[in-house]
């Protein structure tokens, strides 16, 4: 009988969603069962389907989605035992038409290769799967420059958000004189609902240290350094495991594979500012200072961590390192648009019927990332806007979808790329609400040093509080334009800089709603709890009391089997009466 | 340096050196940049956002303190791009700026007089200083004095504390008598000409005023006034009693004393004309005041005795004598009334009435001018409209209608409704003191609208070169605001002439308003000085002669002191402010949502105090102290608006690790940190600065001792960073920044003492020093040299100890010299 | 100090003994933190006390009070037997090295590390240190010379720097720092009994010296030797001395046993005061004289490493009090001297012909800079760093010195040992402090009291301490800190009122009558 690998998703998603009971059902039923091996693995990307269990036998895998322990049993009885695929349950499948399989299709996996498929605990199974061969192949057969040519000919660009060419980063570095020289890797994901980075370091921790020992031999380099958010604990523990496995097995430290090359790498783990994301605040929390940007130049490069030159590159960029230096940057920039090359992970999250981690080639519309990898809008709803590179990114309406995912592309839109958010929201959502939730946050993290970030995102986010609220001025919308722009112009990080495109890439798209708020004092999605009120419908109420009694402010009156009247300066507009009312009597206006 | 740098900077071609920072290189060549976070002798910050500038290729605007210069880079200093970024920037930290700059008296005062300035140079005092720095804004001291219904009063805070304010008026009263009773209103300084020349026309409170800042910016000024005298409203609108003409006149005379010409009994349009004066004159102010008295709009106006309020105070004020008969009537209820009804009792009339439609509530007069005029039997009318003015031929009796109070009107007092009800008082004469207005009949029609002379907030008419200013541009208004507008159309003349088009200053003065009693719960109560109230009877028995007598000497000290120097200590300094104004930009462009923030430090310490309400995150404090003093007792805390600077962990700064060596307070750009002792009134524009060596430890730090120059005294004491001479490069410690309030301790010794019978008792310096010799050379000649011993100090001059032991050896003939070498 | 303030940015090594310098000097303190923070320079601290330098500090070598030359030579037995030294330094510029090396040879890591109560590991560290430099830089102050050894202590610093050949050179230098912000001057301007302005002696009467004074002052000199402090101060207790003159000092306060000092002035037949207030001396005066303050009167200071700075005006003098140099002038004058120096401009003029150092020195070019001494002419730039080109009398001289016990140490009537000093926050006798913020800052005095006798005598913090010695007592707020090791108190001396001379005894450096303020044995209670 051959070998059956069960394989169980144990990343932060899985976990969350309830996988460590399906887990143990698994190990206590299959306990002693010498040819099924269970394996804990990383995140799939099918996180809208959490927790997942995959079957692999016989050559083939099926994936199940919302296992729950009770299904797991079913698993080992029907299908690992009966040889039956649940086909209620599969979600992808080799043998049968599963309703994933489309979106698995569309993708390309350069990133994700290993994500969900090896136990990221055990480094044998990232060395079987071709794991520091290309560390090796560096070593034993490049010089750094050869390294450096094959990184510049991938076209491979910056994952973090500004899409820097890699190779040029690491020339520079190469270039730049010094005694001793850093590689960092930032892994400080700080996008709310973004969560590429945590994946990869969860279920495939290898694939960075690899790629920042090839950096550091390119650069000539023997300190790494990863800073990584504290509120990562399993990717944490799961880095430190593997850096452990990876010493030991003298893939770093001092003559690594006896090539005499050395390497060694810490972790240092960031407090969980925002704006340590951007390199020189992130440079200095590793030196123990207040992470706060400072201007460049000088360039990390040239004066970095402790003053010596350093290469700083994203999670995801390391990620893509082993898979060019193996493959070759030929076979990377096959993928992809003319400058953006290769493949691009996006978190899908918000009104999108398969949130999960995508990672599909450049140039790919940005409708058929949401519609077709993505399965669009869930439950009829319409589109309405797509959130683009995280809380300093932008907002694109229907009418930008076929924006092809590169980043020239989407920086002519206003948005970003940023590291690869997307947040799709459906006609209930309010653009301007939208837009004062991403000023709020930027607003919230910002470092404080420069005016305009500080205290020019929360005036304008006060313009924005006033047009929700029914006070706008007809003048607030040039008036948000023109801080807005100046705001970009003269803040000294991304983060200033990129702080306003949510306001101005709504106002841009549409301005229209912001008109209604200012104007009409009305607002469109019925969102702005100012700028609405419910009402019942006489003709449609029961009496039946039932509003009243869930009212949570007492601002429903009415006798039973009569009319109920809401009093409007007391309702708080929480919407509670409408998803009791028996007969839709209750409308918002 | 190697300059092989080509820059093209503002379009011209410059030169600089491989790494220099454009700033730097803008510095080099006469191109100030604006910056609040930089400093030379500190690390980079990049964060005030102020220094940006523009640089060709570049995507966003550059910081000028942080970029390199590039061979061939184009920057660019003075678009409107950077200037537009550079407002925002300065509007943003001026609405997170809390506090006052300028306190509200000031603030509040038409003239701007700086009220902290001389209420407590008074306080102290210093009434030289408290004379001079009246004069920085208000010409008339004395006069206005006396008069000024005193707005600033109102605003006072002290009005929390005690519901009475400072008695700012009378102060100012005080110094301006006492300076005319010294004979010496202050030193005249030599005027450095610029050969331009302006013509004043009306040589009242404006025109006197704007001619002496004029004078003093070196134009060649020259008053045009009708009269015989000037003083215009201030002589024949306000009566001796309350202000004696000859005070006026000798502080207008200290003022011409500058040099100012004056062409009087000259009247526009009758012996000069607008156009003669523009061809002679780089420029011509018009400040003719408000003369025409309005009239009743009533039939029986034009009877003979019938008179308006202005018209009649004129007459008075000359001297001419005015037949009013036995009864008045004086229609009205402001000060033109109240001055009025009682110069017309003064001039022998036995029966008063005022006449005022609304009641005592709504009068805009002065309480005190009421209540005088209530004691000295004036018979008032309220509620009462005069509907006609009857007689044959002369005026023998006032109809009026009975009103009562409708609504608020515009002014925001209750409307007069008219009863229907009628009532009729016999009388001689009705004086009509309802309002005046411009007599614009000499001016060219295209200057105004019929009311009043056109002009924009700059004091320009649409006439290039004409200039309008007081009562003419803004109706009748109080003296102060007359001096103000003088002051300030002074200013915009200047700008005029100097750089092509007229422009007032521009005032930028954050604010709090949001201040009550509940604030100054800590404050001691100390109740209002007044002057002595002089009885009715006694004031009317010289009839003319002034009565308040103002405070004393002793009431003007304690007074004084009851300022709580509102307005921020660092108002002269403040580099924000200084941006503020350059850019003009209004700290009220965004509103002020929040106020003081609770979690915003507000701490005193022994040394500085500590206001991070008026912190802008800058970080020079947070570098001084980690780069210079070498302790980073403070860092910034927190992120987004919350971002505060302080030394974490709850921590107060006495629990902190700061050593007080005030580098972080000196190099603060704002009055986030500032020093407890010049607190109130420094005023660095008197300020000069003696550069010495400290009196403390051995290590010789150089200081620069502040003095101001008004009072002579010691107001603070710095470091230079940028002194080439200095041992310290610009550091110190607590005691050489802190510790010099000893020089002006009251305990010092002033005089030689004698002990006698164990009691020490003054002596004059002939006797001290007589009695020393006597007895040194006496124990030298009797016991022998060795008998007396000196010790000299380490705290004396080297001149000092070489003459002390010169004298021992060589006068004394004894080597017994020593010193605490040792301790 | 040999070198000048830049030369701390050259060190390699700080050595800091005997010097409380961030409360003391702490704009050298903030140097000595800066060259140590920035990673170029190592730093090693000796004190009893855990000053605040020692928490930078590489090596702590928390010393034993009154052990510093068994310790000094116990760095150098280790630096000679290692062969750390600089023998071609020695070789040319130093005399004795045999005599040293005899010496030091008793004082083995063992025995010191006994008498001191330093590791031997520390003890080696330390010297290996020191010696390898390249360039390392000594400072010290008080706590090196307020011993009855004090003259000891300073002449086994000096052999140490000679030993490794730390001299002459940016970043060495043996560099003490002078508390007063013109001892420098007061004693570069013959303000010593024995010798003239420009260290001329006087007893050797050379031919220069009454040349000079001759010439200059138009007089003849003294014959006869003069006192010191301490000797003026027994003269006057024993009717010896009739007639004080005392300008700006205040002994009342600032010299030890406090009692004795009134008992002392109380004999005089004639006390005159000189000062800006009415100081606890001046009070027993029986004339005082008004004084200018150095805010309003012109003339110069000379600092610690040597440099003449100008003092300027900045203010009147309130009343009628005038400069110092101008009472004396009148005086001279009233006393029959043909003076008239009418600036403190024409009195350098004399200066400079008077002192060969400031030979090159006037007002005028002190207005450009202060100048470093030795500046014989006007040509010469000054001299920032001494002995760069070796010494000038030719060679120095190793003055090997033997370790004796303190003179005092506690015992079972009086256990602990209190040793007193200045805080950041005042200065000396408090005259002036005590008249700024800072007297609202530190009000009266303190004792300084480690943790573990606080928590055996029961003290907390804020309590009120007597301290007692065998001279007096004073009572003070206890401050529990760990910066004093156990059985030892530290009490400021700036309180006039609770004066820590009260405790200090009337024992003085047997050379230069400096008092031993360092080491008194005290009982101290809760009061």
């Amino acid at each position: 009988m051959d070998k059956i690998t069960v394989k169980v998703g144990m990343a932060s998603c899985g976990i969350a969603a309830g996988s460590r009971p399906v887990l143990k059902e698994l190990q206590k039923t299959l306990a002693g069962r010498s040819e099924v091996e269970i394996k804990e693995v990383g995140c799939l990307g099918l996180c809208f389907h959490e927790p997942l269990v995959e079957v692999d036998q016989n050559g083939k895998r099926t994936v199940y989605g919302e296992v729950t322990p009770e299904i797991a049993a079913r698993i080992v009885s029907e299908h690992i035992d009966g040889g039956k695929i649940l086909e209620d349950r599969a979600i992808l499948s080799d043998e049968t038409d599963a309703c994933e399989n489309r979106m698995v299709e569309r993708q390309v996996r350069v990133v994700l290769r290993n994500s969900g498929l090896i136990d990221p605990t055990r480094i044998e199974e990232y060395i079987a799967r071709q794991g520091y061969e290309a560390l090796k192949k560096a070593l034993s057969s490049m010089t750094p420059e050869q390294v450096i040519e094959e990184i510049l000919a991938s076209g491979l660009r910056g994952r973090g958000g500004a899409g820097f060419p890699t190779g040029l980063k690491w020339k520079f570095a190469r270039a730049s004189r010094g005694d001793e020289k850093y590689v960092v890797c930032n892994a400080d994901e700080g996008d709310p609902g973004a969560f590429m980075d945590r994946s990869v370091l969860e279920g495939d921790p290898h694939s960075i240290i690899e790629g920042m020992a090839v950096c550091g031999y390119a650069i000539g380099s023997t300190h790494g350094v990863i800073y990584c958010r504290a509120e990562y604990p399993l990717a944490i523990k799961n880095l430190s495991i593997a850096l452990d496995q990876a010493r030991e097995k003298n893939l770093l430290g001092k003559n690594i594979m006896g090539m005499g090359f050395e390497f060694d790498i810490y972790i240092k783990e960031g407090a969980g500012a925002f704006v340590c994301g951007e390199e020189t605040a992130l440079m200095a929390s590793i030196e123990g200072r207040r992470g706060m940007p400072r201007p460049r130049p000088p360039f990390p490069a040239n004066r970095g961590v402790y003053g010596k030159p350093t290469n700083i590159n994203n999670v995801e960029t390391f990620a893509n390192i082993a898979w060019i230096i193996l493959n070759g940057g030929k076979a990377f920039a096959a993928y992809g648009t003319e400058k953006s090359k290769g493949s691009k992970v996006f978190a899908l999250a918000g009104k999108i019927s398969k949130g999960g981690l995508v990672e599909v080639p450049m140039g790919m519309p940005i409708r058929d990332v949401i519609f077709d990898v993505g399965g669009g809008i869930p439950n009829g709803k319409k589109f309405k806007a797509v959130q683009l590179g995280g809380p300093s990114g932008g907002c694109l309406p229907e009418s930008m979808l076929d924006t092809p995912v590169d980043y020239e592309s989407i920086n002519a839109t206003g948005a970003i790329m940023g590291s690869g958010g997307m947040v799709v929201m459906d006609e209930d959502t309010c653009i301007v609400d939208v837009a004062k939730f991403f000023l709020t946050f930027v607003q919230n993290e910002s470092c404080g040093k420069c005016p305009f970030c500080r205290i020019g995102t929360k005036r304008m986010l006060e313009i924005l509080e006033r047009i929700c609220s029914g006070k706008g001025k007809p003048e607030d919308i040039g008036l948000l334009e023109d801080m807005a722009y100046k705001v970009k112009d003269g803040s000294l990080c991304g983060l200033g800089q990129t702080a306003p495109n949510p306001v101005l890439t709504t106002i841009k798209y549409f301005r229209d709603e912001y008109e209604a708020h200012i104007n009409d004092k009305r607002c469109p999605a019925k969102v702005c709890t100012a700028l609405i009120h419910y009402t019942i419908d006489p003709e449609k109420c029961i009496g039946c009391t039932k509003c009243a009694r869930q009212c949570p402010v007492n601002a429903i009156s009415g006798e039973i089997k009569k009319l109920h009247v809401i009093d409007q300066d007391a309702c708080v507009r929480c919407g509670q009466c409408i998803k009791v009312c028996p007969v839709k009597a209750i409308s918002v206006e | 340096m190697d300059r092989s740098l080509k820059v093209i900077l503002n379009g011209k071609e410059v030169f600089g050196y491989r790494d220099q920072k454009i700033l730097e290189l803008c510095a080099e060549n006469g191109v100030e940049i604006p910056t609040l976070c930089y400093d030379p002798h500190l690390s980079l910050h990049g964060g005030c956002s102020i220094c940006l500038v523009e640089v060709k290729g570049a995507k966003s605007l550059v910081r000028a303190c942080a970029m390199p210069i590039s061979d061939g880079m184009e920057v660019q200093t003075n678009t409107e791009r950077v200037y537009g970024a550079r407002q925002l920037a300065l509007q943003l930290l001026l609405s997170d700026h809390v506090g006052d700059c300028r306190p509200p008296c000031q603030l509040t005062c038409p003239a701007r007089g700086d009220v902290k300035g001389y209420v407590n140079y008074a306080a102290e005092g210093e009434y030289r200083a408290s004379l001079d720095a009246l004069h920085d804004n208000i010409t008339l001291p004395a006069s206005i004095g006396r008069v000024c219904p005193a707005p600033c009063e109102e605003k006072c805070r002290r009005n929390f504390v005690d519901e009475e304010p400072v008695s700012i008026r009378e102060i100012k009263r005080f110094v301006g008598d006492w300076g005319i009773n010294q004979n010496d209103l202050g030193k005249i300084p030599e005027v450095r000409e610029n050969g331009r020349k302006v013509a004043i026309i009306g040589g009242g409170p404006a025109g006197v005023s704007a001619a002496y800042y004029l004078r003093k910016m070196g134009y060649a000024v020259t008053i045009f006034d009708k009269e015989a005298s000037l003083g215009g409203m201030m002589r024949y609108g306000i009566p001796d009693y309350r202000l004696p003409q000859q005070i006026l006149q000798k502080e207008i005379d200290w003022i011409l004393a500058h040099g100012i010409e004056t062409k009087l009994n000259t009247a526009l349009g009758r012996d000069v004309t607008l156009d003669e004066l523009r061809k002679d004159y780089d420029s011509v102010l018009l400040a003719i005041g408000c003369w025409k008295s309005m009239p009743m709009r009533v039939p029986g106006e034009d009877l003979k005795g019938v008179l308006g309020g202005i018209d009649y105070l004129y007459e008075v004020n000359k001297g001419n004598k005015v037949d009013l008969g036995k009864k008045v009537a004086v229609v009205g209820g402001g000060n033109t009334a109240m001055d009025a009804c009682r110069c017309a009792l003064r001039n022998g009339a036995e029966q008063v009435y005022v006449l005022y439609r609304r009641t005592r509530e709504e009068m805009p007069a002065e309480n005190i001018e009421i209540d005088e005029a209530m004691e000295e039997g004036i018979e008032f009318v309220f509620l009462s409209a005069p509907v006609a003015v009857e007689g044959d031929g002369r005026v023998e009796r006032i109809v009026c209608e009975k009103m009562k109070l409708g609504e608020p009107d515009a002014s925001g007092r209750r409307r007069p409704v008219p009863t229907g009800e009628q009532f009729t008082l016999e009388v001689d004469s009705v004086i009509a003191a309802i309002g005046q207005g411009a007599d614009l009949s000499n001016l060219p029609k295209d200057l105004h609208d019929g009311k009043r002379v056109r002009s924009d907030e700059h004091f320009a008419t649409q006439t290039e070169g004409v200039f309008v200013c007081g009562d003419l541009k803004t109706g009748p208004d109080i003296a102060a605001s007359a001096i103000g507008e003088g002051h300030w159309a002074a200013e915009s003349i200047n700008h005029f002439i100097m750089e092509g088009v007229p422009h007032r200053p521009f005032e930028c003065d954050v604010v709090r308003d949001d201040l009550g009693p509940e604030d100054f719960l800590e404050e001691e109560k100390q109740p209002q000085e007044h002057p002595v109230h002089c009885p009715g009877e006694v004031r009317l028995s010289k009839p003319f002669q002034e009565y308040n007598m103002g405070l004393t000497e002793e009431q003007v000290n304690r007074d004084g002191s009851r300022c709580m120097k509102c307005g921020c200590a660092d108002v002269y300094e403040c580099k924000l402010r200084q941006y503020g104004t350059d850019y003009e930009a209004l700290p009220e462009t965004f509103s002020k949502e929040e106020y003081s923030r609770p979690s915003r430090t507000l701490e005193a310490n022994s040394y500085y105090l500590r206001n991070m309400d008026k912190c802008i995150q800058c970080g020079v404090c947070v570098r001084a102290c980690s780069q210079k003093a070498l302790y980073s007792a403070i860092d910034f805390q927190n992120r987004g608006m919350d971002t505060l600077i302080g030394p974490g962990l709850e921590r107060s700064i006495d629990n902190s690790a700061c050593v007080f060596c005030g580098q972080c307070v000196q190099l603060c750009p704002t009055g986030a940190l500032t020093e407890n002792s010049v607190h109130g009134i420094s005023r660095p524009s008197y300020s000069r600065v003696v550069k010495t060596t400290c009196t403390y430890c051995g290590v010789g730090c150089e200081l620069n001792i502040h003095v101001d120059e008004l009072t002579g005294k010691v107001w603070n004491v710095t470091t230079d960073y940028d002194s080439t001479t200095s041992q310290n490069e610009g550091r110190c410690c607590v005691k050489g920044r802190f510790g010099w309030s000893f020089i002006h301790s009251r305990d010092r010794l002033t005089k030689p003492l004698i002990k006698e019978d164990g009691v020490f008792r003054e002596a004059s310096w002939n006797e001290a020093i007589g009695l020393i010799a006597k007895k040194f050379t006496g124990y030298r000649d009797t016991s022998g040299s060795d008998s007396v011993a000196f010790f000299t100090s380490a705290r004396c001059t080297n001149e000092e100890n070489y003459l002390l032991q010169r004298f021992a050896r060589e006068v004394m003939g004894t080597n017994n010299v020593d010193h605490c070498a040792h301790l | 100090m040999t070198n000048d303030y830049e030369s701390i940015k050259h060190a390699d090594v700080l050595l800091v003994i005997g010097s409380n310098t961030t409360e003391n000097h702490p704009v050298i303190g903030s140097w000595i933190k800066e060259q140590k923070m920035s990673g170029k320079a190592r730093l090693i601290v000796c004190d009893p006390r855990k000053i605040e330098l020692d928490g930078l500090a590489d090596i702590k070598v928390r010393q034993r009070s009154g052990s510093d030359v068994a310790l000094l030579n116990g760095l150098m037995n280790i630096i000679i037997a290692e062969g750390l030294y600089d023998s071609e330094f020695i070789e040319k510029n130093v005399e004795k090295f045999d005599d040293l090396k005899a010496l030091v040879a008793e004082y083995t890591p063992g025995k010191v590390s006994a008498i001191t109560g330093v590791p031997e590991e520390t003890l080696k560290e330390a010297a290996r240190t020191y010696a390898k430099g390249p360039n390392s830089a000594i400072f010290y102050t008080m706590g090196i010379t307020q011993h009855k050894y004090g003259t000891n202590n300073v002449r086994t610093v000096a052999n140490l720097a000679l030993l490794c050949g730390m001299l002459g050179r940016k970043g060495t230098g043996v560099n003490p720092l002078r508390g007063q912000n013109n001892v420098q001057g007061a004693c570069d301007m013959g303000c010593l009994p024995a010798v003239l302005p420009g260290y001329l002696n006087i007893a050797k009467k050379t031919d220069d010296a009454r040349e000079k004074v001759r010439r200059i002052w138009n007089s003849d000199l003294p014959t006869s030797p003069g006192k010191t402090i301490v000797k003026v101060m027994e003269g006057a207790a024993s009717g010896e001395i009739k007639g004080l003159f005392v300008m700006g000092e205040n002994p009342m306060v600032s010299d030890p046993n406090t009692n004795h000092v009134r008992h002392a002035l109380e004999h005089l037949d004639f006390l005159v005061v000189q000062d800006i207030f009415l100081t606890e001396t001046a009070q027993m005066a029986n004339v005082v004289l008004p004084a200018a303050c150095w805010a309003e009167k012109d003339g110069t200071f000379t600092n610690t490493c040597r440099a003449v700075q100008r003092v300027r005006k900045a203010v009147d003098a309130p009343g009628e009090a005038l400069p110092d140099w101008k009472i004396i002038v009148d005086i001279a004058k009233a006393c029959g001297a043909s003076w008239n120096f009418e600036s403190p401009a024409q009195i350098m003029e004399e200066i400079s012909r008077f002192v060969p150092q400031y030979g090159g020195i006037s007002f005028d070019r002190l207005d450009k800079g202060p100048l470093m001494w030795p500046c014989p002419d006007a040509n010469h730039p000054g001299t920032p760093n001494l002995y760069t080109t070796g010494f000038p009398r030719g060679k120095a001289t190793f003055v090997p010195c033997e370790w004796h016990e303190p003179h005092e140490w506690p015992d079972a009537e009086y256990p602990f040992l209190a040793t007193t000093g200045r805080t950041l926050y005042h200065y000396h006798t408090g005259t002036m402090t005590r008249r700024t913020p800072s007297a609202e800052f530190i009000k009266s005095l303190y004792v300084e009291v480690n943790p573990d006798d606080a928590a055996t005598m029961g003290i907390g913090p804020g309590d009120d301490v007597k301290v007692s010695s065998r001279r007096g007592s004073v009572v003070g707020e206890a401050r529990i800190t760990d910066k004093v090791p156990p059985k030892m108190v530290f009490v400021p001396f700036h309180f006039g009122e609770q004066p820590a001379n009260s405790l200090t005894a009337s024992v003085w450096d047997i050379t230069t009558e400096t008092p031993a303020f360092k080491i008194n044995a005290v009982k101290v209670e809760k009061a």
